[in-house]
């Protein structure tokens, strides 16, 4: 009787490990593609436009170009002057200094609205330059002077932008006032830095 | 909100059902026959016992339960020379909890936190889960998510008894066994046939349902159960979409077999397989993402252990087994595939120990053992995708008994595991057991403890892509060490009271922590995984246990612990200093009425965050709280009874510090052949 027991038992238990990792394989659902355009621009309050950039990629440049209002991708972006700036993450350069060759630079004004902004500053403008004293390795721009375009909260890990109103002047001599709305696409993803502009 | 109200008229029918059954039982006692006086029937079969409860069905003095956990050999609790809290079967069938995480949360001394999502993790002597071992049937158990297991996980069908050891116990288990080892000891077929089912429903779509059907034969036994068990999801802050809780479904399968073909020698078997699935909803709070998060866990393990009992006393334990713990993590995000991620982490172990003991001069009841670990972790999250390591230990011990009357037990004992990574470590213990008079019992030990870094701390390479952050593991981390005192008292006055008080210290140096890679930028950052921090627990602990009369069991617990980080003399994040447990169990044996009330009160906890951005932590104080569980059960006849459980009657719990379940009410049928 006892011995009849003894095989089952045995079979049994080396039938177990089997059993785990028998579960189905988890999966997301691929129905809920955004479809979202790497830039995308829209009209603004009076007259102004909104662009949305998908900078998510953790190495790669998104290149924007005022004179179209979308996205640009040069050959050679260190030497193209089809674009006037670029996106990364939170990391934004312009075309100039030690980035490109179009000469574009970028001036700050703070406490002013983007709407009080009606002409360009006549001095302030910084070029890019060579990369600061950070642990990225990527160059300064105007947009990393100081503080930053960026407040950032440790305990939420959000990045909002500080109400700063930059003026961009571009390779071809062009003024175009431009603020940073939001870092966030409509999913709530990050990378998706969104900004308000128009030309000065 | 509909369907709430339809639970609650389910609860109303069953309350009122169940009314009619008691009314009916309070006619029948009254022609009941007189019980006997309290003070007999306490002399006669009331259990003094110091930690253990008293089953007015098996009436067995407490002290002469059989535990196994304080000395790793079977000894009676009245022998043990290391303090073992053991929660009995009658006290589990009490409780009415589901599982373990349940069952441990009003004990004095066991913290039960359910903030992360790792589900109940505990918390022993003022240390993080990461410091208790857990064990099933003496084999440590696989499948630790941020250093906690959650306890949640085992079902109470199949829990005979949990021994709880208190203390460093690295000298017989080896890693992690820092602030304390609890070892669940699954049930065994006792009796030729028996069969057992329970179901149970409650608020929140909480359904229990398990069986199990047992046959003990001379020379075979054999226990089969399954159970399901499913939990809603609850949200304690309406504000925001997401979940303050997962919703869990669960099934489980457990076999224990034995095997005894000729004298002296058994073959135990045991064999499990789980299946959890959690769901959730989460935000993001950087970017107000929203999730549909999924955790698919699964746990399987096979023990084969063959045992052989030789005459005068030497036994001899062969252990092997293999666990498997599967961890699928899915996060979906809501509109976008952006964020979305799958991680598939897969965690396989095998254990293969002996264990030799043996009687030597009357007085030395001596016991070596040796084991060895293997185990691989695949999950992305490592910077390799997988990792596997080994570790090889020895240990002895030696329970001296230098006098018997009064009783004078010295336990010297220690253990050295090699591990593949850090190589040698030592783990020392010597306690000692002194009974000045029959009714005390003192208790003292002193033991190093350590705990291995885990593959996530040695090998993890973590980028947060929406944010930036990076975090890296660092293969050269050393062990966690611990130094640990221990002190107790067990005084058991008169038969119908015991108290008992433990004070404890434990110093933990080298401690795992993550440290922030030098940068001066605000923004992203990268944390790498160091020894850094030193840190301490000490505390005292005392319960007073009073029965009155045989039908009335009272229990009290106060415990005051204070856990500090050397470095800055902060609390730890989350350890109630002060906490106090009260109990109230009576039953009415002739009438078949069970009636008890279980309440913790805790409290303020700190925690710690950065709210203002400054880069220093800020402390914030959770309230205090209190929790109240009450469960009733009625013999009904023909092997059933109904039972009621109200769990968190005082509604406690909030979003930010405790998300612990709120009220809810629930009420189920058992049966037993």
């Amino acid at each position: 009787m006892a011995k009849a027991q003894h095989p089952l038992l045995f079979i049994g238990v080396l039938a177990l490990p089997l059993l785990a990792g028998c579960a189905e394989d988890l999966a997301v659902e691929a129905s809920d593609d955004t479809g979202d355009e790497a830039v995308f621009t829209e009209a603004g309050d009076g007259g102004a436009f909104v662009t949305r950039v998908n900078a998510s990629d953790m190495a790669a440049w998104r290149y924007f170009s005022f004179t179209t209002g979308s996205e640009v991708v040069p050959v050679d972006p260190a030497t193209s002057a089809d674009w006037d700036l670029a996106f990364q993450r939170f990391h934004i350069l312009s075309n100039g200094g030690v980035t490109g060759s179009s000469g574009a630079a970028i001036a700050i004004v703070s406490g002013q609205t983007f709407a009080d902004v009606s002409a360009a500053p006549a001095e302030g403008y910084l070029e890019d330059s060579a990369d600061g004293d950070d642990d990225d390795t990527i160059s300064e721009s105007a947009f990393s002077d100081g503080d930053g375009w960026y407040a950032y909260d440790p305990a939420t890990n959000r990045l909002s932008p500080h109400p700063n109103v930059y003026v961009v002047r571009t390779g071809s001599g062009a003024f175009f006032k431009l603020a940073i709305l939001d870092y966030y696409d409509a999913a709530g993803t990050s990378g998706y830095p969104r900004f308000e502009w128009s030309a000065l | 909100m509909l369907a709430a109200r339809g639970r609650g008229q389910s609860f109303a029918a069953i309350a009122t059902v169940l009314g009619w059954w008691l009314a009916a039982d309070v006619a029948r006692a009254e022609q009941a026959p007189p019980e006997p006086a309290p003070a007999e029937a306490a002399a006669s079969e009331a259990t003094p016992g110091a930690d253990d409860g008293d089953d007015p069905s098996e009436p067995v003095h407490s002290l002469d339960a059989i535990v196994v956990t304080g000395s790793r050999t079977e000894r009676p609790l009245g022998e043990t020379p290391v303090a073992t809290e053991v929660i009995t079967p009658s006290e589990i069938r009490e409780s009415g909890a589901q599982n373990l995480g349940e069952l441990l949360e009003e004990r004095i001394g066991v913290y039960i936190d359910r903030s992360s999502v790792a589900g109940a993790a505990v918390q022993l002597q003022g240390l993080p889960a990461d410091y208790t071992l857990i064990l099933v049937d003496g084999v440590r158990q696989p499948g630790r998510i941020n250093g906690a297991i959650d306890l949640d996980r085992f079902s109470i069908e199949d829990i005979e008894r949990v021994e709880i050891v208190r203390g460093s116990s690295s000298a017989l288990y080896g890693s992690d066994a820092i602030a304390g080892v609890i070892n669940i000891i699954t049930k065994k077929a006792k009796r030729p046939l028996e069969i057992d089912g329970t179901g149970s429903l409650g608020a929140y779509q909480t359904i229990d349902a398990s069986g199990s059907i047992g046959l003990n034969r001379p020379r075979w036994s054999t226990r089969l159960s399954a159970g399901y068990h499913s939990r809603g999801s609850y949200d304690l802050d309406p504000s925001d979409p997401a979940t303050s809780q997962s919703e869990s479904v669960q099934y489980n399968f457990d076999n224990q077999s034995t095997f005894s073909p000729s004298r002296g020698f058994t073959l135990t078997s045991s064999l499990d397989y789980r299946n959890q699935d959690r769901n959730a909803v989460d935000v993001s709070a950087a970017g107000g993402a929203l999730f549909d998060r999924e955790n698919l866990t699964e746990t399987g393990s096979v023990l084969l252990k063959p045992e052989w009992k030789f005459d005068g006393g030497t036994r001899l334990e062969l252990r092997g087994s293999l666990g498997i713990f599967r961890d699928q993590f899915l996060l979906d995000q809501r509109g976008s595939n952006e964020l979305d991620e799958v991680q598939d982490t897969r965690e396989y172990n095998a254990q293969l120990g002996t264990q030799l003991d043996t009687l030597v001069a009357e007085s030395h009841l001596v016991s070596v053992g040796a084991e060895t670990w293997y185990e691989t972790l695949d999950t992305v999250r490592l910077a390799s995708g997988s990792s596997e390591r080994s570790r090889v230990s020895v240990y002895a011990q030696d329970e001296w008994t230098l006098h018997e009357g009064p009783l004078v037990v010295l336990l010297p004992g220690a253990r050295v595991d090699i591990d593949s990574q850090f190589g040698a470590y030592p783990t020392p213990r010597l306690a000692m057991r002194v009974d000045p008079i029959e009714q005390l019992t003192l208790r003292a030990s002193y033991g190093w403890g350590f705990k291995a870094p885990d593959f996530r701390e040695l090998y993890l390479l973590f980028e947060n892509p929406s944010v930036g952050y990076l975090v890296e593991g660092n293969p050269d981390l050393e062990p966690e060490r611990s130094r640990s005192y221990n002190l107790s008292a067990e005084l058991r006055p008169h038969p119908n009271v015991s108290l008992s008080v433990q004070g404890f210290l434990n110093q933990l140096s080298n401690r795992i922590g993550t440290i922030l890679a030098p940068s001066d930028e605000v923004g992203p950052r990268r944390f790498i995984y160091q020894n850094v921090d030193a840190a301490s627990s000490m505390g005292i602990e005392s319960s007073i246990r009073v029965s009155p009369v045989k039908a009335l069991r009272l229990d009290f617990g106060y415990s005051w612990t204070r856990s500090e980080n050397r470095a800055d003399g902060q609390p730890l994040s989350g350890q109630p200093l002060q906490r106090a447990t009260a109990a109230i169990a009576f039953a009415a044996r002739s009438i078949g009425f069970e009636a008890s009330c279980r309440t913790a009160v805790v409290g303020p906890r700190p925690f710690y965050q950065d709210t203002n951005g400054d880069d220093i932590v800020e402390r914030q104080d959770s309230d205090p709280y209190a929790t109240v569980d009450v469960r009733l059960a009625q013999r009904v006849g023909y092997g059933f009874d109904t039972f009621l459980v109200g769990e968190n009657l005082l509604n406690a719990g909030d979003a930010q510090f405790l998300t612990i379940p709120p009220r809810t009410f629930s009420g189920g049928i058992r049966y037993d052949y």
